[in-house]
C-alpha cells in the first residue's frame, strides 16, 4: 500500500469519489489533493521546504494528474514539475486521470518518462487493481 | 410302207401241232404272199434255226416244253431282237402276253380267238413296226457310234427350255468339263464363249435361227475349257422347226479347231517366207535370238542353220561398221513392238560386210503378244556400190560446176537452157541460192546478140564435141546489160552430161575499160597540157624530163626546151636532193600514187614549197612518172605561223599563272621570227601606266636580263615613255635603230647589247591597250609587214588570254576572300571549286566538300527542295535563289540562301550562298511569339517606350484577345493613348511605383478595374513588360491583360461561403468539446459513484433493483456518450497517423479478442491476403474496422446455419479493397441502402445494436480517403467492400 497519493484535480465530485475508491480498494493510506497544478506545485515547493529543512515528510510516490484544470492545467504542471522537483523526488510518478479521448493526449503523455499509467475516469476498482500490478508501482503492494 | 410283194419267211415256234396248222390255214387266208413256214416246237430248236436262217417274221407260243411264258420270249428276243416276234398265248395268259410287248414283242395273238383278217393286220403291223423300230434302233445306235467316234462336241439345243443337251463325251473330251449327256443352261455356253467374240458370235446365231431359207449355222470362235483358256472352235448348227415353221431346236456339234489355227498360222508364216525365199529370213525373238533362218539367209551370210539359231542377230550379223543410229532405231523399233526398215550394214561369216535391206515385222501370239520378229533381208551391196558410185561422180560434176568461176549451164540443141551452175545464176543477175533455173533463159539475151547465139548453139549441137566461143549482153533484172563471153562445148556423148554445156564469164568490166580507153587517150593529152597546174613526164630510170606543161613552164621559168635537157634534180635545192632520191624510191616500190610536201627552185633560184603528186605512167612505151605540183609555199607559210600562234596561246593558257604564261609564249613567238630579245608590258586598269610583265632572250646571252631588269620597277606613265603619242601608243610601232629614239629609256643598255631594230604590237581587248609587245634585234631591220602581221595576230589572241588571266586573279582574290560561299559545283552536284568561306562556314575540309554530292551536306527535310531546285538550274533556268539548311562539320544546322547560275554548256553551276541561320532563328523566333501574340488568350497590347518620358505613350499594337477581352477594335485604339482605356494610368502614385519597376528592366504586375467599350465592368490582371533594344534603351512597354472579372466575383462569394463555414465549423468545435469534456466528466463521476456503491447494504430490495437500473443506464450513457465522442474524433482529426499494415496481423487481433463468439458462432474462415498484404491505413482504425465488422456478422448471424466467413484483399490501380463477405440475415437493400451507413441507424431487433459500428467504420474508412460499399441479400448474406486509397501510386502490379 501508499504511504500517501497527490490528486490533482479540480472537479469536486471526483476528488471525493478518488478519495473514496483509493481508500476502499488498499490503494493508498492518504490522499492529498489539489485543486489544480498551481496548487499541486505549491504542494511540492513546501515539500521540498520540508525536506531541505530535513524534515521527515516524503513527498508522494504517486500524483493522479487531471489534465483539464483551471489554472495551470496538467501539462503546464508536468513541464513545471520535471524543471523544479523532479530529481529532489526521484521516487515520484505520475498517472495521468483524465476524463479526455484525445488520441493526441494519449501520444503526448508517452513521451514522458514519469508519466507510468494513463486513466479514463472514472477511477475504479478494476483500474486500481490493474495499476497495482504497474511495475513501478507493484514494489508498494507485496503480495 | 412295207413292201409286202416280198415273199415272207415265217418262224412259227410251236409245239401244239393244232395251233399250228390252225395258224397256217390263217396264214394262208390273210393272202399275204409267205415264202415259207418253218416250225420249231422248242425255244433251243428256234435258237439255231436262226443262227443260221433269217425270218421275217416269229410267232412264238409261250408254252413250250423247254420254256414256257415270258422266259420264252426273252431267251428268244435276246438272240433275234430285229425279228418282228408275235406272242401266241392262250386267253387265260394274256397278262404275260403283255408283259412280253413290253419287253419287246410286237404283238399278241389270243388262240383260238382271232381270224384271218386280224392275223393280217398284226402281221402288217408287226413287220411294220419292227421295221420303223429297228430303223430307229440302228440309226440311234449309228449315232451314238458317231458321237462317240467324233471329236466333236456335239450339243442339242432345246429352244423352249432353253437349255442344252451336251451329248456324249464330246465336252469332257475337247474342254474337260464334267458334262457328259447332261442338259445345261444355254446361258453356260454363253459364258464359255470369249469376251471379244461374244457379241458377234451371238449376234449371227440368232441371225440364223431366224433365217428360214437356210437352217443351217456355222461360226468360229473362242471357247473357254475348264482351265479357263480359250481354244478355237469350229461350230456347225442346224435349225428344226415344228410343223408351223417355228424353230424349236437347234443340234450341232463344236469342233476343236486349236491346232488347225496355229497351224494356219504357220503355214501363213510360211506361206510368207515361201513369198520371200529368194530374200535372207530370220525368225528371231524380240532379244534378237535366231530361231529360224531360210537357206537365203544362210548363202548370204554364209554361216549354216545350226550355227545360226541360237545365236544373237547383233552379235552374228552388225558389223562393226554397222552405223550406231541404225541400230538403235532397230532397239527402239522392237522395243515398242513396231515394225522396221532399214538399211544395215551386216557382216558375213567370211568377215566381208555387206550392205542389206531389212523389212522387220512383229510375230502376235493368239494374245496379242509380240514374242518373236519375222525380219525379211535383201543384199543390196551391189545397188549401194552402183548408188554411191553414181552420188560421187555426180558430186564430183556438180563440185566443178559450182566452185567454177565461171558460170556453167547446159542448154538443149534448141537453146533451152536446163540447168545452170549457182556462179552462173550470180552473174546473169539472178539470187544464187533461188531455184531460178527456169527464169534463166536466152530470151534475156541482147536483141542484136541473140541471132548470132541462136546460130553458134545450132552450130555446136550440129557436131559432137564441136566448141565455139562468143559473146553476147545478157539483160540484168535491173535492165542493165552484162557483157557475157560463151564458150559452147557439144558434150551430148558424154553419159553424165547428155548436153551442151555453156562456159561463161562477166567481161563487162573489160568491154567497158576497152571502151573507156579509147575515150582517155584523147582526153589525155587535154588534161596534161591545159592543166592549170604544172605537170610533167619524167624518165623512172634516168629522171630526164620527157613531157612538161605550159604552167610548168610558167611556174618555173624554164623553157620547154630547158625542161627537156634537165632531170628533175636539176629543180631541187642541194639539200633536199637525199629526200627526193629516198621518196622516188618508195615511189618505185609502191608504183602508185604520192602526195608530198618539197622545196624546189626555180629558174631565179627561189625556193618554192611545192605540194608534188606522182604516178606511174607508160609513156610510149617507157616506164615514166607523171608529176603535178601545186605551190603551196603561202600556205605552209601560214599554217606554221598559225601554229606558232596556237602554240603560244596555249602555252599562255596552260600556265598556272600570268608571268609564267607570257614568258612561254614570248618565246614561241620570238623564236619564230629569230629576234634576241622580247618583252611584254602589262598596263593597269586606267591604261595611263605600264610594267614589265615577261621577258625572252637568246639562249646563252645572259646578258639580256639587264634589259628586264633595268625596266621601271614601278609604274612607267605611258605618256612620258617612249609611247607618247596616241598613235604610238595604239598601232604598232617600228623602230630601226632604237637607239636614236630619245625617248627610249634603256638606250645604254642597247646599245652595250648591240640591240637596234626593235617594235612593239599594242594588245587590245575591246578597243583599249591592255598590254604590248616588243621585240630588239641585234640587226637594222627595215620594217616588215609580215612579221608585224604575225605579232599581231598573237596579240589579237593574247589580248583576251591576257585579261581573262587577269581578271582571273582579281576574282580569284575575291571569290577566296569572300565572306559568302562561293563555289563552282557540277551538274552531277559535286563542287569543283569552293572559296574559304565555305570552309569556315561548313566546318568541313575542301577535300570533304569536294569529294562527294553537295546534298550529302544538306539538311533531310531541305533535301527534296534543293534537288529541284537543281533540276531546274540543269534543265536551263538562267538564275535560281532558294533558301536550305546545311548540317555543318560540328552538326549544327546553318541555314543558307542559294542563288545559283548555270552555264549549261560546260555543265556546271555557280553558287552563292550567304549563312542566314541568325536571320531565320530571328524569323522564326519572331514568327513564333507573333503566333503566341495572335493566338493568345490575354490581350496583348504594345505601345511606344513615351511613358517613360513622362508623355502619353501610343498605342502601336493591339491582338485579337484584346479585342475580345474589351470590346475595342485595333482601329479604335491603334495611336491613341492607353489612357483612354481607363483605370490603368489614373492613380499617380501607382505609375509613379510602375514606371520605377520598368525602369529597372522589371515586369511589373497589377490587378485593376476598368470598363470595356460598352460601359461594363472590367477586372483585369496587367502584367507589364519593358521592352528594350540591344544598347538597352527601352523602346517599346507591352500590356499582358488578362479578363479576372469571373474570378475577382467568385472569390468574392467564396469568402463569404468561408466566412460563414468557419464560423460553423467553430461553434461545431465548441460543441464538441462542451460534449467531450463538459458532458463527459460529470458522466465519469457517475461511473465512479456506482463502482464505489455498495448495494449488498442496501437492504430496500426495490433501492436495490433501481439502482440497479440506475447502473445500468449510467453504463449505457457512457458507452453512447464514447461511442458519440470517437466519432467526433475520427471527424475532427484530419492528419491521423499512417503507417503500413499488415492485415494479416490486425485479423489475428481482432479474433483473438472474438474467439469466444467465434466459438459460440461456429464460425468458419477464408482468408486470402495474397492478393494485398498490406496497407497504408492508421492502425487503430483498421482494428477497429476489423472488429467492428466482426461483431457484425456474429452478431447478425444466421441462426439456421453456421457463420462462414470469406475475407479477401484485391490490389486496384488507386485502391486496396477489403472484401468481407458472411452467410448471415442479410439487409434489404432496397430499402436500407441509403440509409445503412447513417449514425444510430439499425436494421436489426437486436438487443445490443446500437446502429453505430457501420457508422464508425464508414467514418473511419472515409477519414482516410477511402469508401465502403455493400452488397447485401436477405436470408443469403452480406459483403462489405472497403476501398483503401493508395497514398503511394508508384507501384503497381
Amino acid at each position: 500500500m501508499i504511504e500517501k497519493v497527490l490528486l490533482v484535480e479540480d472537479d469536486n465530485i471526483t476528488i471525493t469519489l478518488c478519495e473514496l475508491a483509493i481508500k476502499k480498494f488498499d490503494f493508498a493510506k492518504e490522499v492529498h489533493s489539489s485543486r489544480n497544478g498551481k496548487e499541486a506545485l505549491d504542494y511540492f515547493s513546501d515539500c521540498l521546504k520540508r525536506k531541505k529543512k530535513g524534515e521527515e515528510s516524503e513527498a508522494p510516490p504517486l500524483i493522479f494528474l487531471d489534465l483539464n484544470m483551471p489554472v495551470l492545467n496538467g501539462w503546464d504542471f508536468l513541464d513545471e514539475y520535471l524543471k523544479k522537483f523532479a530529481k529532489d523526488f526521484p521516487k515520484t510518478r505520475v498517472a495521468i486521470l483524465s476524463s479526455t479521448i484525445d488520441p493526441n493526449d494519449f501520444s503526448r503523455a508517452s513521451k514522458y518518462d514519469i508519466v507510468v499509467e494513463f486513466i479514463s475516469k472514472p477511477l475504479t476498482m478494476r483500474v486500481l487493481t490493474e495499476l497495482k500490478k504497474n511495475s513501478s508501482i507493484s514494489q508498494y503492494f507485496p503480495e | 410302207m412295207i413292201d409286202f410283194n416280198t415273199k415272207l419267211k415265217i418262224l412259227v415256234v410251236e409245239d401244239n401241232p393244232g395251233d399250228l396248222l390252225l395258224l397256217e390255214e390263217l396264214l394262208f387266208e390273210t393272202n399275204i404272199s409267205i415264202q415259207e413256214i418253218k416250225n420249231v416246237t422248242l425255244i433251243s430248236e428256234a435258237k439255231n434255226i436262226l443262227n443260221s436262217y433269217d425270218f421275217d417274221l416269229i410267232f412264238l407260243d409261250l408254252s413250250l416244253a423247254d420254256s414256257s411264258g415270258l422266259d420264252s420270249f426273252k431267251d428268244l428276243y435276246s438272240i433275234t431282237e430285229k425279228v418282228p416276234i408275235i406272242v401266241l398265248t392262250g386267253l387265260k395268259d394274256s397278262s404275260i402276253a403283255i408283259s412280253a410287248i413290253v419287253n419287246g414283242a410286237q404283238d399278241f395273238l389270243v388262240k383260238g380267238e382271232f381270224d384271218a383278217k386280224l392275223l393280217a393286220k398284226t402281221m402288217q403291223y408287226s413287220i411294220e413296226r419292227k421295221k420303223n423300230l429297228e430303223n430307229l434302233r440302228e440309226s440311234n445306235a449309228r449315232y451314238d457310234l458317231v458321237v462317240e467316234a467324233t471329236h466333236e462336241a456335239v450339243w442339242d439345243w432345246n429352244f423352249a427350255q432353253d437349255d442344252l443337251l451336251w451329248v456324249g463325251k464330246g465336252f469332257n473330251k475337247i474342254f474337260g468339263y464334267e458334262y457328259a449327256n447332261t442338259v445345261i443352261p444355254f446361258q453356260f455356253w454363253e459364258e464359255c464363249l470369249h469376251p471379244e467374240d461374244k457379241v458377234r458370235v451371238i449376234e449371227k446365231l440368232q441371225t440364223s435361227i431366224l433365217n428360214l431359207s437356210n437352217h443351217s449355222w456355222e461360226d468360229e470362235y473362242r471357247f473357254r475349257d475348264i482351265n479357263g483358256n480359250y481354244l478355237y472352235v469350229l461350230d456347225r448348227g442346224y435349225t428344226l422347226f415344228d410343223s408351223e415353221n417355228n424353230p424349236v431346236r437347234m443340234i450341232g456339234a463344236m469342233q476343236n479347231i486349236t491346232a488347225k489355227k496355229l497351224a494356219e498360222e504357220e503355214l501363213k508364216k510360211l506361206s510368207l517366207i515361201a513369198k520371200e525365199t529368194v530374200n535372207a529370213v530370220i525368225i528371231a525373238s524380240k532379244k534378237g535370238e535366231i530361231q529360224w533362218v531360210n537357206e537365203a539367209f544362210t548363202k548370204l551370210s554364209q554361216f549354216t542353220v545350226k550355227e545360226s539359231i541360237g545365236s544373237f542377230v547383233q552379235e552374228m550379223i552388225f558389223s562393226e561398221d554397222t552405223d550406231k543410229e541404225t541400230i538403235s532405231y532397230l532397239l527402239e523399233k522392237v522395243e515398242k513392238d513396231l515394225s522396221f526398215e532399214c538399211v544395215l550394214l551386216t557382216r558375213a561369216k567370211d568377215g566381208q560386210n555387206f550392205w542389206m535391206k531389212v523389212l522387220g515385222q512383229p510375230i502376235v501370239d493368239e494374245k496379242g503378244k509380240v514374242l518373236r520378229y519375222f525380219a525379211i533381208g535383201t543384199d543390196i551391196t551391189r545397188q549401194k556400190e552402183a548408188e554411191e558410185t553414181i552420188i560421187n561422180n555426180e558430186r564430183r560434176y556438180r563440185a566443178l560446176i559450182e566452185k567454177s568461176a565461171d558460170g556453167i549451164f547446159l542448154v538443149n540443141k534448141d537453146g533451152q537452157i536446163y540447168d545452170i551452175s549457182s556462179t552462173g545464176k550470180e552473174i546473169l543477175g539472178y539470187e544464187k541460192d533461188q531455184d531460178s533455173t527456169s527464169k534463166v533463159g536466152i530470151e534475156w539475151i541482147h536483141p542484136d546478140d541473140i541471132e548470132e547465139i541462136k546460130n553458134v548453139i545450132k552450130e555446136v549441137a550440129s557436131q559432137i564435141k564441136a566448141v565455139r566461143h562468143t559473146e553476147c549482153r545478157y539483160r540484168m533484172p535491173d535492165g542493165s546489160y552484162k557483157w557475157i563471153e560463151v564458150t559452147f562445148n557439144n558434150l551430148t556423148h558424154e553419159p553424165f552430161i547428155q548436153a551442151i554445156v555453156g562456159n561463161f564469164r562477166d567481161i563487162t568490166t573489160r568491154k567497158k575499160a576497152e571502151e573507156l580507153q579509147k575515150k582517155s587517150e584523147e582526153n589525155y593529152r587535154q588534161i596534161f597540157y591545159n592543166n592549170p597546174y604544172p605537170m610533167w613526164v619524167f624518165d623512172q630510170e634516168t629522171r630526164a624530163f620527157l613531157d612538161v606543161n605550159a604552167a610548168a613552164i610558167d611556174k618555173y621559168g624554164f623553157s620547154r626546151e630547158e625542161f627537156l635537157s634537165m632531170t628533175i634534180l636539176d629543180i631541187r635545192p642541194e639539200e633536199e636532193i637525199p629526200k627526193l632520191l629516198e621518196v622516188l624510191d618508195v615511189h618505185y616500190q609502191s608504183g602508185g600514187a604520192r602526195k608530198e610536201v618539197m622545196k624546189h627552185r626555180d629558174k631565179s633560184g627561189k625556193i618554192i614549197l611545192m605540194e608534188v603528186t606522182t604516178y606511174l605512167i607508160d609513156f610510149n612505151g617507157r616506164k615514166a612518172m607523171q608529176t603535178q605540183v601545186n605551190d603551196v609555199t603561202e600556205i605552209v607559210k601560214i599554217q606554221n605561223e598559225r601554229e606558232i600562234i596556237l602554240n603560244a596561246i596555249d602555252k599562255l593558257r596552260m600556265s598556272e599563272n600570268l608571268i609564267d604564261g607570257l614568258t612561254a609564249m614570248l618565246l614561241c613567238a620570238r623564236e619564230y621570227i629569230g629576234w634576241e630579245y622580247g618583252e611584254i608590258w602589262i598596263s593597269d586598269y586606267t591604261n595611263e601606266y605600264f610594267t614589265l610583265a615577261a621577258c625572252d632572250y637568246l639562249q646563252g646571252e645572259p646578258g639580256f636580263q639587264e634589259m628586264a631588269d633595268r625596266a621601271p620597277k614601278v609604274k612607267q606613265q605611258t605618256n612620258k615613255s617612249i609611247f607618247d603619242t596616241k598613235e604610238k601608243q595604239e598601232q604598232a610601232y617600228w623602230v630601226e635603230d632604237i637607239n636614236k629614239d630619245p625617248l627610249f629609256q634603256r638606250g645604254d643598255i642597247t646599245a652595250k647589247l648591240g640591240l637596234y631594230s626593235a617594235f612593239s604590237v599594242p594588245i587590245r581587248y575591246q578597243g583599249k591597250p591592255i598590254s604590248r609587245i616588243a621585240f630588239f634585234s641585234r640587226k637594222i631591220l627595215k620594217k616588215d609587214p609580215s612579221t608585224i602581221n604575225f605579232i599581231e595576230n598573237i596579240c589579237m589572241q593574247l589580248a583576251a588570254e591576257i585579261e581573262k588571266k587577269n581578271t582571273e586573279r582579281v576574282l580569284n582574290l575575291f571569290f577566296k576572300q569572300s565572306n559568302d560561299l562561293l563555289g563552282l559545283a557540277t551538274f552531277d552536284g559535286v563542287f569543283r571549286r569552293i572559296n574559304n568561306a565555305f570552309v569556315e562556314v561548313l566546318g568541313y575540309t575542301e577535300e570533304q566538300i569536294t569529294s562527294q554530292h553537295f546534298i550529302n551536306f544538306v539538311h533531310p527535310n531541305d533535301v527534296t527542295k534543293t534537288m529541284e531546285k537543281m533540276d531546274e538550274l540543269t534543265q536551263g533556268k538562267l538564275i535560281s535563289y532558294f533558301e536550305n539548311r546545311f548540317i555543318t562539320g560540328n552538326g549544327d544546322i546553318k541555314w543558307f540562301s542559294w542563288s545559283c547560275t548555270p552555264t549549261v554548256y560546260e555543265n556546271i553551276f555557280f553558287a552563292s550562298g550567304r549563312d542566314i541561320t541568325r536571320q531565320k532563328k530571328e524569323e522564326e523566333q519572331l514568327r513564333l511569339w507573333e503566333f503566341v501574340i495572335t493566338n493568345s488568350n490575354d490581350a496583348v497590347m504594345i505601345t511606344d517606350a513615351s511613358l517613360f518620358l513622362s508623355q502619353e505613350p501610343e498605342i502601336l499594337y493591339v491582338n485579337e484577345a484584346f479585342t475580345e477581352i474589351t470590346g475595342y477594335l485595333p482601329e479604335d485604339v491603334i495611336g491613341k493613348s492607353p489612357l483612354i482605356l481607363g483605370g490603368i494610368h489614373s492613380d499617380q502614385n501607382e505609375l509613379n511605383t510602375l514606371i520605377e519597376t520598368l525602369q529597372n528592366r522589371k515586369n511589373y504586375e497589377i490587378e485593376v478595374l476598368g470598363h470595356k467599350k460598352n460601359g461594363e465592368e472590367l477586372w483585369s490582371d496587367f502584367t507589364f513588360v519593358p521592352i528594350s533594344d540591344n544598347t538597352g534603351i527601352l523602346t517599346h512597354l507591352i500590356y499582358i491583360q488578362r479578363d479576372i472579372t469571373a474570378r475577382k466575383k467568385n472569390e468574392a462569394e467564396k469568402e463569404l461561403l468561408i466566412k460563414e463555414l468557419t464560423q460553423n465549423n467553430t461553434d461545431l468545435k465548441q460543441f464538441s468539446f462542451i460534449t467531450s469534456h463538459n458532458l463527459r466528466s460529470p458522466l465519469s463521476n457517475l461511473m465512479g459513484i456506482v463502482d464505489l456503491i455498495d448495494t449488498d447494504s442496501l437492504e430496500n430490495s426495490t433501492n436495490a433493483l433501481l439502482f440497479e437500473k440506475f447502473k445500468e443506464s449510467t453504463f449505457q450513457l457512457n458507452e453512447t456518450i464514447n461511442d458519440l465522442l470517437s466519432v467526433l474524433i475520427i471527424k475532427d482529426k484530419v492528419n491521423i497517423v499512417k503507417g503500413f499494415i499488415g492485415f494479416e496481423n490486425e485479423f489475428q487481433k481482432a479474433l483473438a479478442s472474438v474467439s469466444f463468439m467465434m466459438k459460440q458462432a461456429n464460425a468458419s474462415l477464408q482468408i486470402d491476403f495474397s492478393e494485398a498484404p498490406v496497407v497504408e491505413f492508421n492502425r487503430a482504425y483498421l482494428e477497429s474496422i476489423i472488429l467492428n465488422l466482426l461483431t457484425n456478422s456474429i452478431k447478425y448471424r444466421s441462426p439456421d446455419r453456421n457463420l462462414a466467413l470469406k475475407i479477401k484483399t484485391t490490389n486496384e490501380r488507386d485502391f486496396i479493397k477489403l472484401y468481407f463477405s458472411d452467410n448471415g440475415i442479410g439487409m434489404d437493400m432496397e430499402r436500407y441502402k441509403d440509409r445503412i451507413f447513417g449514425l444510430y441507424q439499425r436494421f436489426h431487433d437486436l438487443p445490443d445494436s446500437k446502429g453505430l459500428g457501420l457508422y464508425i467504420v464508414h467514418s473511419q474508412v472515409n477519414a482516410l480517403g477511402g469508401h465502403i460499399a455493400v452488397e447485401s441479400e436477405v436470408g443469403v448474406g452480406t459483403t462489405f467492400i472497403i476501398s483503401f486509397k493508395k497514398f503511394l501510386k508508384s507501384k503497381r502490379h
